[in-house]
């Protein structure tokens, strides 16, 4: 694999401050993401996951600690980061074409060849007839691949994606899964992915990183054995090594518990 | 089995259809009915003709002055005066809304005041505008802006802040500035609430407009209708309030045919 670092995360902490008082979201969060890596966030509700992804997008500050994008300091939003969130959000007053064009639009970069590259992309992803329609006119699995195309046009370095996939049925959210695969996996792009289906992690990534909570902290980072990853998605859970993997994280999340509850 | 699928949906338009001719049709006996009820009791003196008129004599009425055309001028200044008092009025309002979303500081102080300007019977501010904008379309159109623009802008303001954050997420997420959240964002997620904002508008802006006339005009519908009354001419004011009624609803019907058009794509989850 390619060694070249997309993301650094060093002691990184967040402190939520409220009218009800100041509260440790996450702290010493450490973590090295390498170019083409797919990694997954798992741990119980609470722990911070979506906080660690917000900062990493650049929407909340760090309170301590550091963080690089690509070897540069991330502190506001920018399109080299792509985020997809639990829903599409598509905007229903603009056409799915128009949809996917916002990101260039707002950063400016919006051309005559941004449409040609959208049509392309929609296809990529299955949605050729849907370039004009609006979202309403789209299931809700389209909708989600339509988020993905806004999300990939500005063609980010690195891709957030808080549970995108857990609003979906079973059966699409697993056609899903296998579409982001390998459509990462031939752009070699990066990915966090927060989730809270082990399955999905074990199935999807090279690295799970488990959390514990109260606060926020990295209780384990497991490394996903590469067959699995090869076999896709799909398949990874038939996989003779799946269900170690699944184990080992189960495992982890139960001591977890103990010991809060301890 | 061979299920008769347009069979059954050719039946089922074809029930429809008729319910709606029978509403149609109970909704033009109806008003034949209460047209001819109104010039039997008018004739056999069962209400008074002097207050009541009749069909007939309004009908009439309407006939030889539209006809002779000095009906004409009345329609036109009020239509006029309604029109740019209920799209100044959206404008306005919308306007202010989004400068009370831009300033949350000055939209937190203007809170309470919104609230007590909101509740006030605007018209009675009326005089006032008279005194300082002198009689005339100028003040008649600022009453009806006044009518109209406190209850646009808490509407509009209140749309601009329930914006789904989701979708300020996204625009937020490709680097938006506060002016681009608004733009893309904030503004066309309020578009179908701006509208609907300008249907209400239309039935405020006749009240602001016929309350204004009564005061000060020397023409247009509301003053038709004042001066009918001095003059004890029931018929006029009658002939009038029937000319106000379809001009008012040919307008709402307009702005609904816009609606329908701006917001022809998308439907609001």
């Amino acid at each position: 694999m390619n060694k070249e670092k997309v993301l650094e995360l060093k002691e990184l902490s967040h402190i939520y401050v409220n009218a009800s008082g100041a509260h440790l979201a996450v702290q010493h969060i450490n973590l090295v993401v390498y170019k083409g890596e797919f990694i997954s966030l798992v741990g119980p509700s609470g722990c911070g996951k979506t906080t660690i992804l917000n900062m990493i997008a650049g929407l909340l500050a760090p309170t301590y600690g550091e963080l690089k994008v690509m070897g540069e300091t991330i502190s506001s939003p920018s399109p080299r980061l792509g985020y997809m969130q639990q829903q599409d959000y598509l905007f229903p007053w603009r056409t799915i074409m128009q949809n996917v064009m916002l990101g260039l639009e707002i950063s400016g970069k919006a051309d005559a060849k941004s449409k040609q590259k959208i049509v392309s992309l929609l296809d990529e992803l299955g949605l050729e007839q849907s370039a004009h329609k609006y979202p309403h006119q789209l299931s809700g699995g389209m909708r989600q691949r339509v988020a993905l195309a806004r999300t990939l046009i500005t063609d980010p370095d690195l891709l957030l994606l808080d549970e995108p996939f857990s609003a979906l049925d079973l059966h699409i959210k697993m056609q899903l899964e296998e579409l982001v695969q390998t459509t990462l996996g031939r752009l070699g792009k990066t990915a966090i992915l927060v989730t809270h289906d082990l399955s999905e992690a074990v199935a999807i990534s090279n690295r799970v990183v488990v959390l514990g909570r109260n606060p926020g902290h990295i209780r384990k980072i497991i490394t996903i054995p590469r067959e699995l990853k090869e076999a896709g998605p799909i398949e990874a859970r038939k996989h003779p090594l799946y269900q170690a993997c699944f184990d080992e994280i189960w495992h982890e999340l139960d001591e977890e518990m103990e010991r809060e509850e301890g | 089995m061979n299920v008769p699928i347009q069979a059954l949906h050719k039946q089922y338009k074809e029930k429809m259809r008729r319910k709606s001719l029978l509403v149609l049709l109970t909704q033009i006996l109806l008003l034949i009915g209460f047209i001819g009820l109104w010039e039997y009791s008018s004739n056999a003196r069962l209400i008074d003709p002097l207050i009541f008129s009749s069909p007939s004599k309004i009908a009439n009425h309407l006939y030889t002055s539209l006809l002779d055309g000095s009906m004409l001028p009345h329609i036109g200044i009020t239509v006029a005066e309604t029109i740019a008092g209920f799209l100044l009025g959206t404008l306005l309002g919308t306007l202010i809304a989004a400068l009370l979303w831009w300033f949350p500081f000055a939209a937190r102080v203007a809170d309470p005041i919104l609230v007590v300007l909101n509740s006030m019977p605007k018209v009675a501010l009326g005089p006032l505008l008279i005194v300082g904008l002198g009689p005339g379309f100028g003040s008649i159109v600022a009453i009806t802006l006044l009518v109209t623009v406190i209850i646009t802008t808490i509407n509009i303001y209140n749309r601009f802040r329930e914006t789904e954050e989701g979708l300020l997420k996204v625009a937020a997420l490709f680097g938006a500035t506060r002016f681009q959240s608004f733009y893309y964002v904030i503004l066309p997620a309020a578009f179908p609430v701006i509208i609907s904002t300008l249907k209400v508008n239309v039935g405020l802006a006749w009240i602001g407009v016929i309350v204004g006339e009564f005061l000060v005009a020397r023409i247009g519908l509301g003053y038709l209708i004042i001066y009918g009354f001095q003059v004890f001419n029931f018929t006029l004011v009658l002939s009038t309030l029937v000319v106000i009624a379809f001009v008012a609803t040919f307008m709402y019907q307009a702005v609904s045919m816009l609606e329908g058009k701006v917001t022809s794509g998308w439907k609001d989850r």
